[in-house]
């Protein structure tokens, strides 16, 4: 996977229908990654790009692949 | 037909090492800075005029970093990790850390008075006791009005930013599971 395809100019909103299906809060989800209730909030408005290593801690938590969360196809 | 290649992506592997060399730059600037205030203190003796454009930089560029972290809802969310981690909270250790600056200073001072300019033991020790006492007077509430309140307020600023922010959210969930 190519990591432009990573970067997010629009809202995530694969990554907040994977967290409401775990039932977690965005701090909840923040708590078992490791960072800030913030930052989470930021990657879902796409207001943040998380480098590699977030984006595989946040998929290992919720149980997805990084296809099912941040894949966007090419313009 | 371009000559040039364009892309959108930045390689942020030279960004992310130029800005942990900016940190590093910051950290050696700052120890500079406090070495040259050390050294100064000892060679010229106290005063202001002496050290002023230490105490500038280090005032100056430790208030920048502050305001920035602030603007851009830094500061709350590192007090948020910090405080989910640490068995201390941030408010507390500032509280504490307010009081044993204002005593340690208030110390410094009355040991001061009472080597430099009292003579014989009982002047000594009044000197001491006066000198500390007017010391922590001033100086116990100025440090825990920096620290604890400095604090609440930069936090409630940042927490206002950082909310501003995730505001732009149009179902306006910034911590709902739904």
């Amino acid at each position: 996977m190519m990591m432009t395809n990573l970067v997010m100019m629009m809202k995530n909103i694969k990554l907040k229908l994977a967290r409401v299906e775990h039932d977690l809060s965005q701090a909840e989800l923040a708590e078992r990654v490791g960072v800030s209730r913030q930052t989470i909030g930021l990657i879902e408005l796409g207001k943040y790009n998380p480098t590699l290593n977030l984006c595989l801690a946040i998929c290992h938590t919720l149980g997805k692949t990084l296809d099912e969360l941040f894949w966007e196809e090419p313009e | 037909m371009g000559l040039y290649k364009t892309s959108k992506v930045e390689d942020e592997r030279i960004t992310n090492i130029k800005n942990k060399i900016y940190a590093e730059i910051y950290i050696l600037v700052s120890v500079i800075c406090s070495i040259s205030f050390v050294v100064k203190y000892f060679i010229y003796g106290i005063g202001i005029e002496v050290v002023a454009t230490e105490l500038i930089i280090l005032i100056l560029s430790g208030s920048y970093y502050l305001y920035r972290s602030t603007k851009l809802g830094i500061y709350s969310a590192e007090v948020e990790m910090h405080d989910s981690k640490s068995k201390w909270p941030q408010k507390k250790k500032n509280l504490y850390f307010g009081v044993a600056l204002g005593i340690g200073i208030a110390l410094v001072f009355g040991i001061n008075s009472a080597v430099q300019y009292a003579e014989g033991v009982r002047q000594s020790i009044s000197y001491f006791f006066l000198t500390a006492a007017v010391s922590l007077m001033i100086y116990l509430p100025f440090f825990l009005i920096i620290l604890v309140v400095g604090h609440d307020v930069i936090k409630k600023r940042s927490d206002k930013a950082i909310n501003k922010i995730l505001d732009d959210d149009e179902s306006g969930d910034d911590d709902e599971k739904y």
